[in-house]
């Protein structure tokens, strides 16, 4: 069944420069057989080692794109033309080996993978907050590859904030933003640390205030945005952390009851570390994080769901057509 | 670096840039193709893909439309772009596992040029030509003089 196969510009140089070829053949898969021994170089480039349609590679058939299994046992009749077009497609970057060989450990972890490193890589994380306790956070969410860490603090750095994990005694005097963007340079080789504004949307935000009215506001802020977002609430060497994802009950509803704690002391590492997983946690695996509240209290720990309080604005509406409640949407 | 390439890039890479801010959530695509006067032009296409925001994949339908017309006008294709929103300039494991086969390009003598996406500003055109082994940065455009 003699055929005509058109090849486009890009092809050619592998078939003798030729836009045009006749060949023979039953079916498309008999005729690209046929090519492939006839062009050894165009050969490869049709099908694969077990008979399958390169993928690299799209056929029509009379102006008909044939597609699916079922394009190479299309049959044939005298004078059909084949077209072949090359596929062309790529996508944004994923983990090369680079990457892979950083985050090596946390790849492996079941329910992580790649998927959630991924999501990561292409998170941009707001950190309200940059003071003492916020360092532990920091340096984690640097080295568990966010894509890009924005640090919202306008205070400048005091004598309390330094020499714990982050800022050293340079740091003194200068703006807590900038002094962490340098902090951090040397563990984000692949994470771009900014001051915040930086005119874009956080994809997550951890609140590590210095008041309770502050982390009140940033919280209730992201709510309205619809950002996923994690409190610590600091209390000497423990404390709280609050995981709020999206329509999960607000910080007002689960915030410590009893108020501000106490002076974050050394041991509010672990909680701000316990922080940082809980936000890396929302980032990486957004479907399989509910809104909690984990305790740290002399270096134990322990999580609770939190709940919503009767009438607060974070309830959706249960009604379709019930107006929201006040504040309950954000913009 | 031939002449022409430094020219035909110079030409485009800001219509590419904006063509990337259009929607900078999804990646941009399409070819660049000469003009018969001389000088080149960006033909966008549909992104195809099903995760627009993270890969792009030109459709078949309109890339054999698209070759029709390059041999009806004369025209000959220099370049396939696209766009990271969110990323880099460089072309990605993923740009590269379809642009390249067995060693060797797919699109012979055919550029590749990828637009950095930051924040809905696209901040820079990068340009990779094949040089025998490997696709390597041939000319870039930035956003910021």
């Amino acid at each position: 069944m003699p055929v005509i196969v058109r090849l486009p510009a890009p092809l050619r140089g592998l078939a003798g420069n030729r836009s045009e070829l006749t060949a023979s053949g039953a079916t498309v898969r008999e005729v690209l057989e046929g090519l492939a021994r006839a062009h050894p170089g165009l050969g490869p480039r049709l099908l694969d080692d077990r008979g399958g349609l390169r993928r690299h590679l799209g056929l029509f058939l009379n102006d008909e794109h044939l597609a699916g299994v079922e394009a190479l046992e299309a049959t044939l009749r005298d004078g059909d033309e084949l077209t072949l077009v090359p596929a062309i497609a790529g996508g944004a970057p994923e983990l090369d080996e680079a990457r892979i060989a950083r985050w090596a450990r946390q790849l492996l972890v079941p329910g992580f993978g790649a998927t959630g490193q991924e999501r990561l890589m292409a998170s941009r994380v707001r950190v309200v907050g940059a003071g003492l306790v916020a360092g532990p956070a920091l340096i984690y969410l640097a080295q568990a590859g966010v894509g890009r860490l924005w640090i919202d603090d306008p205070e400048l750095a005091g004598p309390g904030d330094l020499g714990g994990w982050l800022l050293g005694p340079e740091a003194a005097g200068r703006p807590r933003a900038a002094a962490t963007v340098a902090a951090l340079a040397p563990f984000s080789g692949f994470v771009a640390v900014e001051p915040y504004p930086v005119g874009g949307v956080p994809t997550a935000t951890l609140v590590v205030a210095s008041s309770s009215a502050q982390a009140l506001a940033s919280a209730e802020a992201a709510r309205r945005a619809r950002i996923p977002h994690v409190v610590l609430e600091a209390d000497g060497e423990g404390g709280a952390v609050v995981s709020v994802p999206v329509g999960a009950p607000c910080y007002a509803c689960a915030r410590s009851a009893t108020g501000a704690g106490r002076p974050p002391s050394a041991g509010g590492a672990a909680l701000s570390a316990l922080a940082a997983q809980e936000l890396l946690l929302l980032v990486a695996d957004p479907a399989a994080t509910s809104g909690r509240r984990l305790e740290l209290v002399r270096g134990v720990s322990s999580a609770r769901p939190t709940t919503r309080l009767p009438g607060c604005a974070c309830q959706p509406p249960s009604t379709p057509g019930e107006e929201p409640p006040p504040g309950a949407t954000g913009g | 670096m031939p002449r022409e390439a430094e020219s035909w890039f110079t030409e485009v890479a800001p219509r590419l840039a904006e063509l990337a801010e259009r929607d900078p959530t999804r990646e941009a695509c399409g070819l660049v193709v000469t003009l018969p006067s001389g000088g080149a032009e960006a033909w966008p296409l549909p992104n195809r893909a099903a995760d627009p925001g993270r890969s792009f994949r030109l459709g078949p339908a309109e890339v054999l439309g698209a070759l029709r017309r390059m041999e009806a006008e004369g025209r000959a294709l220099l370049a396939v772009y696209h766009s990271h929103p969110e990323g880099g300039a460089d072309l990605s494991s993923r740009d590269l596992a379809e642009a390249v086969f067995d060693g060797e390009p797919l699109l012979r003598g055919v550029q590749q040029v990828v637009i950095a996406v930051d924040r809905g500003r696209a901040t820079l055109v990068r340009a990779h030509r094949w040089t025998g082994h490997r696709y390597e940065p041939e000319n870039h455009w930035s956003a910021v003089p």
